[in-house]
């Protein structure tokens, strides 16, 4: 990740990371139940969850906090089976990312990606049966989506997986972001398909939905992967793309519709993170006061020095706003 | 409705139909008795048989994998003309017919475009029996008179037919003046060559292709349908990516039956086909079966038995069941066996087929994430014997030993031993190309391998002559050289590892020459990076010669200063630096010297090694 345009400030101090359990009390709940192994409880708490995306965060607070044998023993016919089935798959899939190690492709040793490719391997043969058995389950499908990434199964296994996926939750901004992942030049995408798929969410999701957030996710990363501060802002500051930004937030964050459930964050740290980038520090204030000096780890996507950055840029909107 | 009987032996089977009569006799011979260096022969007797009727009436032939038709349509009178003629003709052929015929069968193979599902019976069995359908007819070119006249004795004889007449009687002075003395015909075993399933392997473009074996039953037929639905829904309504699938039940004549599926796919759209093709399969392997589907395709079913000539149009298929020993079932059999399947018999069914299943994925694909197992394209021994490098230095390896032969190339390897040898193909130029009953493929070229001269000679004698298949000559740029830096550059890994015969044909040849499983005269079949230098083995390349040019150079200058060294301490010696001279410039001038001698060495080694290969 490269040093983004604004310099750490000597006197600045940064704001540190808050993750979904700091930021809801039931998720804190959650995880404690987790850590305890009360299965029966993190099942009725996640039976309750009604969106996708509610639910992927939900379970990315506990997924390292369960044991394999618990979700093991949940039997086939139980209503949370695919839950704990498609966790055990998470699990999966982190332990082969554990042997590869998160380090360039080129530093992984053959023993390294043989392990990792097991894994995962392993993981989609449990997700496909999960997803055989139960198509409608909707965080098997995004798992899937992942391991399509990591294992490189092509775009449109991971547009076939992503539509299957919507056809029983419909725009889920968590699917919309790891297709926009997929899209990328980096695996093996463009950001002309990048800016098609925000295209397609922008003309399809209807207002207040969640998933237009991942159009954000497009500009994010076309952002990140310019070569210089000066090309990604200038990318961003296209008219065209801050008319883009405002149109998301219009029927996103400023709709009435909009229920961003726990996504509440991640919405107001795009537009903060956004309109602070292309310079529009009027329209950012709302989303900091909004954000009211919590930050999600989405801020560590995309600056080096995520706490400062944003306290510069929360400084700089609020001082004009 | 349907009556048993006998003509001159041979048992009949007779059913009501309307329209004009169709009669037909069926013979429990095919492909799949052959053997890989006669393929064709069945089809060649076949066609013998039916030249005296010319080729305008409505009589056919089919020579299919376990039974062989004759079919026949119109006035009765003549139906008995013309199975009397096949009967005398298969008695005493037309042999004279040979070589006209043989010239048709390989028009027709040329025309013939080969079916999508043609490559898993290869995959599956190898280069024997239920596998030979996959290969194209070899043997056809060298049959004999005798040959065919000795392969319609042993298995178009009386014994080993059914006739089958869509009537209520048996033609007035039908006679069947078949040969005797033979024996009912069982169906070869059906030994598979892979070590676990399911499993799958890489075929060309065009679609996934899926078969999977399952005991014969009733539900299989209606798994097939489902299975075809289920694809459909998938693939083309929900995802729009293939535009046909199809599913089929066949039986394979031994109490097993094979479940055949397919599903085209756009270049674009095949990673999306294969994981859609994917899930199809894991959803009836879990038993995600819907009672609605069942009926659907449970009434599709009952609506084709309800046909007026549904027992004209069985009668084939009810020929083969008797010719193989299975049970010949009636119309209301066959309708009270559809009721009582359940979905939990579908599921059974799906549970056989997805378990033996064989996956043909579009190339450059894998499915080993899906719990698929890659089916074997290499052996897992080499043969002892003596070793010949490529001559072109990458590295490959021929082996020559007693019992068989093998290239080695890096870990992978493919063998062929001469007692299970399916077929041995041997152009004059002396490239032989051995094909184990495995269907691995061993190709021999002189050419490219530093083998003794005999080496033909030595495996013609090796193996059981009847194998060997000869082949036309070659033209000389059909005959491969050693791999040269010129050619491009080595792009894939393995490639020609299928034993695919289809992909092997030369294009634009008649005579399809078939591709060795390790190509040394085609540099893409090496792994990429094989022929980096191997120090030893490989001849210098450019940045050999330009050291070898620098040490030259190196070496000249230290040659002219040890020269100038030398000249100015016999000549100019300054009185007062004697003392100095006798340590140092001694040291230095050695030092000049032995670094001339040293480099101008080394780059003469150099020149000589380059010099000789």
């Amino acid at each position: 990740m490269r040093s983004h345009m604004l310099r750490a400030v000597p006197f600045q101090l940064p704001v540190p990371e808050s993750q979904p359990a700091d930021l809801f009390a039931e998720l804190r709940r959650l995880a404690a139940d987790a850590g305890r192994g009360d299965w029966a409880a993190v099942a009725a708490f996640l039976g309750g969850l009604r969106s996708l995306d509610d639910l992927a965060v939900a379970c990315g607070q506990i997924e390292d906090k369960l044991d394999d044998q618990v979700l093991q023993r949940v039997p086939y016919g139980d209503p949370a089976w695919a839950l704990a089935y498609t966790m055990l798959g998470v699990r999966t899939v982190l332990r082969g990312w554990k042997i590869r190690g998160t380090g360039w492709a080129r530093d992984v040793t053959r023993q390294q990606w043989a392990g990792f490719h097991e894994h995962l391997n392993r993981a989609e043969q449990i997700l496909i049966d999960v997803t055989a058995r139960e198509p409608q389950q909707g965080y098997a499908w995004l798992e899937r989506m992942i391991i399509c990434r990591g294992i490189s199964l092509g775009h449109d296994e991971a547009r076939r997986r992503y539509d299957r996926l919507s056809a029983h939750h419909p725009f889920a901004y968590i699917a919309g972001y790891h297709l926009v992942q997929q899209l990328q030049p980096k695996w093996g995408g463009s950001w002309e398909k990048v800016a098609e798929f925000g295209a397609e969410l922008l003309r399809t999701a209807p207002a207040g939905s969640v998933g237009l957030l991942a159009v954000l996710a497009g500009h994010m990363e076309r952002f990140q992967a310019s070569d210089s501060d000066v090309e990604g802002t200038a990318l961003l500051r296209a008219p065209a793309t801050v008319a883009q930004i405002h149109q998301v937030a219009d029927r996103t964050v400023r709709h009435p519709a909009f229920q961003p459930g726990y996504r509440f964050y991640t919405a107001h740290d795009y537009f903060a993170m956004l309109f602070s980038l292309v310079g529009d520090h009027a329209a950012a204030a709302p989303h900091f006061r909004a954000l009211a000096g919590r930050r999600t780890p989405l801020w560590t996507s995309y600056f080096d020095n995520p706490g400062v950055a944003y306290a510069n840029l929360r400084d700089r909107a609020l001082a004009r706003g | 409705m349907l009556r048993h009987t006998e003509v001159d032996g041979v048992p009949t089977l007779l059913a009501p139909g309307s329209g004009p009569m169709v009669a037909g006799l069926t013979f429990r011979v095919g492909r799949v008795d052959e053997g890989l260096a006669r393929t064709g022969i069945t089809h060649l007797v076949e066609h013998l048989a039916l030249h005296r009727h010319g080729v305008a009436d409505h009589h056919n032939g089919v020579t299919g994998g376990i039974v062989t038709h004759f079919h026949l349509r119109g006035a009765e009178a003549d139906i008995v003309r013309s199975l009397e003629l096949v009967c005398d003709s298969l008695s005493d052929l037309p042999v004279e017919r040979l070589e006209t015929e043989k010239a048709i069968l390989r028009a027709e193979a040329a025309g013939r475009a080969d079916g999508v599902t043609a490559l898993l019976p290869l995959w599956r069995y190898g280069a024997q029996h239920f596998g030979l359908v996959s290969y194209p007819e070899w043997g056809v070119d060298q049959l004999s008179a005798d040959d065919v006249r000795a392969w319609a004795h042993t298995w178009f004889t009386r014994e080993n037919a059914v006739l089958w007449i869509s009537g209520d009687r048996v033609p007035a002075g039908l006679r069947l003046r078949l040969p005797g003395g033979g024996r009912r015909r069982p169906v070869p075993p059906a030994a598979t060559v892979l070590p676990s399933t399911p499993a799958y392997f890489a075929g060309p473009n065009g679609g996934v292709v899926f078969d999977g074996l399952m005991r014969r039953h009733t539900a299989g037929t209606l798994f097939g349908g489902m299975l075809e639905r289920e694809l459909l829904r998938a693939l083309r309504q929900e995802g729009g990516l293939s535009t046909t699938a199809s599913a089929s039940y066949d039986p394979r004549g031994d109490g097993f039956a094979v479940v055949t599926a397919f599903a085209d796919a756009p270049p674009e759209r095949q990673d999306a086909v294969l994981g859609g093709f994917v899930d199809v399969l894991a959803g009836f392997r879990v038993g995600r079966i819907e009672q609605a589907d069942l009926d659907a395709v449970r009434a599709k079913r009952e609506e084709a038995l309800a046909h007026p000539d549904v027992h004209a149009g069985r009668l084939s298929g009810l020929a083969t069941d008797l010719l193989t020993g299975e049970p010949v079932l009636s119309v209301d059999e066959l309708h009270a066996e559809l009721r009582a399947v359940t979905l939990d018999g579908i599921h059974d069914a799906a549970l056989q087929v997805t378990g033996s299943g064989l996956l043909q994925v579009p190339p450059g694909h894998r499915a080993d994430w899906a719990g698929f197992t890659a089916a074997p394209a290499t052996s897992s021994e080499t043969i002892p014997g003596y070793t010949f490098r490529s001559v072109d230095g990458s590295g490959a390896a021929l082996v020559l030993g007693a019992e068989g032969v093998s290239l080695v190339e890096g870990e992978r390897r493919v063998t062929v031993r001469f007692r299970t040898c399916a077929a041995v193909h041997a152009w004059p130029d002396g490239a032989r190309q051995l094909i184990g009953l495995d269907g691995i493929t061993v190709r021999i070229e002189p050419t490219l391998f530093a083998a003794p001269p005999d080496t033909a000679a030595r495996i013609d004698a090796a193996v059981d002559p009847a194998l060997v298949v000869r082949m036309p000559a070659r033209t000389p740029d059909a005959i491969p050289r050693p791999y040269t830096p010129a050619q491009p550059p080595p792009t894939r890994l393995f490639p020609a590892a299928s034993p695919d015969p289809n992909l092997v044909l030369v294009p634009g040849a008649q005579q399809g020459l078939p591709q060795p499983l390790i190509q040394p005269q085609d540099p893409a079949a090496f792994p990429a990076g094989r022929f980096a230098a191997r120090p030893g083995r490989t001849r210098p390349g450019t940045a050999q010669l330009i050291i070898m040019i620098a040490m030259f150079a190196a070496g000249l200058v230290f040659l002219s200063c040890a020269g100038v060294l030398t000249i100015a301490s016999v000549e100019g010696i300054e009185p007062g630096e004697e003392e100095f001279r006798d340590v140092a410039w001694y040291v230095i001038v050695t030092i000049a010297w032995t670094g001339t001698l040293t480099l101008l060495g080394w780059a003469g080694y150099l020149l000589v090694r380059r010099l000789r290969s």
